[in-house]
């Protein structure tokens, strides 16, 4: 899902740049000390889950749980996701580096909707934070595929949406798992991350 | 009984967790450019698109596709840097420089040598069979990963040390 550099004008780059830029200025914006490690291990978490691939036919793709991040997070996901879209592409070289922002924003977008979705409908839980991480891949994955089209890039939305509704319902199974684990173990987690999404 | 779902699922797909990320291998033979694209951890990058450059900003030499094994060849008619990028066009792209030399395009013919019947039996036993990802690869695969782990925690007890001294 990552997009490499060279693919996207160096100007939609550059101006992609500076609004992630701010986003994470955003949502890094008055940050409680106590909410610094749960980020910084949720971030660590993240880099190693991105890591994780399943071959689709000719390629591969990747978890994310950018929905997790928007539903534990909010805002807040955005600093952690630009972390780690930065350092896979210093480390791993997936994605370019100039191209670190338009990733954090397609990512980020994807994690955003969640935290909308999660704060805005009100059934099941469980159905709910399903629908987080079953978002938080298929918007990501579609933004793409938009991106791609108006560069003149790719292989259609079509193809794009389709190898990436797989690990979008992976994901969406995933988050769920983890939710129910939290809500039994830990749910302070989730009530902490409900009055603390919103920075002031 | 979460635990164990989760347990369970990681171990089975633990195996393709180095399977990403672009892999080009270079291998010259006079005079010929054989390029392999794959992902890491072995699938073979079919289909994907190669493009052909003499060095850099120059007219395309020569574009194709990789056949389903992840090959590609080309035959460079010049000595330069030579640049070949490989793009799956789902976003992942992968460039490399070869250089080409005087001796690769104008090769000396090696002289008919009979090789003595031992020294035949030797190649045989020589020839190994590569791991499709090799070992060495893996382990810098997982200390790549374990780099950007470290990383990530060294930069969150610094900003966490900031921020309470700040709040003191």
């Amino acid at each position: 899902m990552h997009i490499a550099d060279g693919i996207l004008p160096v100007e939609v780059s550059i101006a992609a740049d500076v609004v992630a830029v701010g986003l994470v200025y955003a949502g890094g914006r008055k940050l409680e000390t106590e909410e610094i490690p749960r980020m910084g291990i949720f971030a660590a978490a993240l880099f190693i889950v991105s890591l994780i691939h399943f071959p689709i036919g000719a390629t591969s793709i990747h978890l994310g749980l950018y929905g997790l991040a928007g539903l534990l997070f909010g805002l807040r996901s955005i600093p952690i996701i630009f972390v780690n879209l930065l350092f896979q592409s210093l480390i791993f070289q997936h994605g370019g580096l100039l191209s670190v922002g338009i990733n954090t924003l397609t990512m980020g977008t994807g994690a955003l909707a969640a935290w909308g979705v999660w704060k805005s409908f009100k059934f099941y839980k469980q159905i709910k934070s399903f629908l987080c991480g079953f978002l938080g891949i298929l918007i990501p994955a579609v933004l793409i595929s938009v991106i791609f089209i108006m560069s003149n890039y790719g292989k259609g939305m079509a193809f794009i949406v389709s190898i990436y509704i797989p690990a979008a319902v992976i994901e969406g199974f995933l988050t769920m798992v983890i939710f129910n684990y939290f809500n039994k173990v830990r749910p302070e987690i989730l009530s902490r991350s409900n009055s603390r999404n919103n920075p002031r | 009984m979460v635990k164990k779902v989760m347990v369970i699922l990681l171990l089975f797909f633990a195996p393709l967790l180095f399977a990403h990320g672009i892999k080009v291998t270079v291998e010259k033979k006079s005079p010929f450019v054989i390029i392999n694209a794959s992902y890491h951890g072995s699938k073979a990058l079919a289909h994907a698109r190669v493009t052909v450059v003499f060095e850099t900003g120059k007219k395309e030499f020569q574009k194709g596709n990789t056949d389903k094994n992840g090959n590609f060849c080309f035959y460079p008619d010049r000595v330069g840097q030579w640049m070949v990028t490989v793009d799956d066009l789902l976003g992942h792209r992968k460039r490399k420089e070869i250089l080409i030399d005087n001796e690769f395009l104008n090769p000396i013919p090696k002289e008919n040598v009979v090789k003595p019947a031992d020294k035949e039996e030797e190649d045989k036993r020589e020839v190994e069979i590569k791991p499709p990802f090799h070992t060495n690869e893996m382990c810098c695969y997982l200390l790549k990963i374990v780099l950007g782990v470290v990383l990530i925690l060294i930069i969150t007890f610094i900003l966490h040390r900031w921020k309470k001294r700040h709040e003191t």
